[in-house]
């Protein structure tokens, strides 16, 4: 069990891969989600903010849900603050470091 | 993608359980595929000469057949659950190309009954490929 969450840790970023996030430069939004994903490999919501419909790559749904970040949490119409860096390639994309949801901040990675 | 709307990929991405199940289950397969390939090849490459190559390769070659379609089964729920981002990536490509070269080098090295020098550099070819593959695979969650 730990062996198999400890593998998931790492595998699940598939082609959100690290170098393509620019690092230098961390980005905050606040905002709408109009569109949830509590899911494997990693979460993704569609956050409306900044006048932008931006995808937002959280962390694998146990991860999450460990550190206190429920499906309900990140529902569809949940006001939330990300913060995190944007894909050099993709740059309506931001891979969150943590989440504000309500009261609570939780660490993504 | 299509795909994705798949019942099965829904169930994948959505179930607590399975998706950290089935990438064990994939390194299951992938374990019993390159353990026996090593084996194998370094038999052909003249290590372990006292051992009867066909007696190693009749049980060698059933395990890897079966680890073989344990990775194949596990990796296309992987796949599924996120086809669009996996078919636009390069890397993957590749490492499915590489996937059937290797596999038809191995029928090669399969059919001809006597060892030879070009059987030295098949096996070769086989032990750094499938080191690769791994490689790739890995690689894949990273770029």
């Amino acid at each position: 069990m730990g062996g198999t969450l400890l593998f998931l840790n790492v595998a699940v970023y598939a082609h959100h891969g690290w170098s393509e996030y620019d690092q230098t430069k961390t980005v905050k939004l606040t905002g709408k989600i109009t569109q949830s994903g509590y899911e494997h490999p990693h979460g993704v919501i569609k956050l409306n903010a900044d006048g932008k419909s931006w995808t937002v790559v959280l962390a694998p749904p146990f991860r999450m849900e460990n550190r206190g970040l429920s499906k309900n949490d990140i529902a569809n119409g949940s006001q939330v603050t990300v913060e995190g860096y944007i894909n050099r390639s993709q740059p309506d994309e931001l891979r969150a470091e943590r989440i504000t949801a309500g009261s609570k901040t939780v660490e993504l990675r | 993608m299509a795909l994705e709307g798949l019942w099965l990929a829904q169930v994948m991405k959505h179930s607590s359980w399975l998706y950290p199940t089935v990438e064990t289950m994939h390194i299951w397969g992938i374990g019993m595929l390159f353990g026996s390939v090593v084996i194998m090849d370094l038999r052909v490459l003249g290590f372990g000469h006292k051992l009867s190559l066909s007696d190693l390769s009749r049980l060698g070659v059933l395990v890897a057949f079966i680890g073989f379609g344990l990775a194949v089964l596990t990796g296309s729920l992987m796949f599924i659950a996120q086809a669009s981002e996996l078919i636009g990536s390069r890397l993957f490509i590749l490492k499915m190309c590489l996937i059937f070269l290797l596999l038809g080098n191995a029928m090669i090295l399969r059919i001809r009954t006597i060892t030879n020098g070009m059987s030295k550099a098949q096996a070769l070819l086989s032990l750094i490929g499938w080191a690769c593959v791994i490689g790739m695979g890995r690689w894949l969650a990273y770029v």
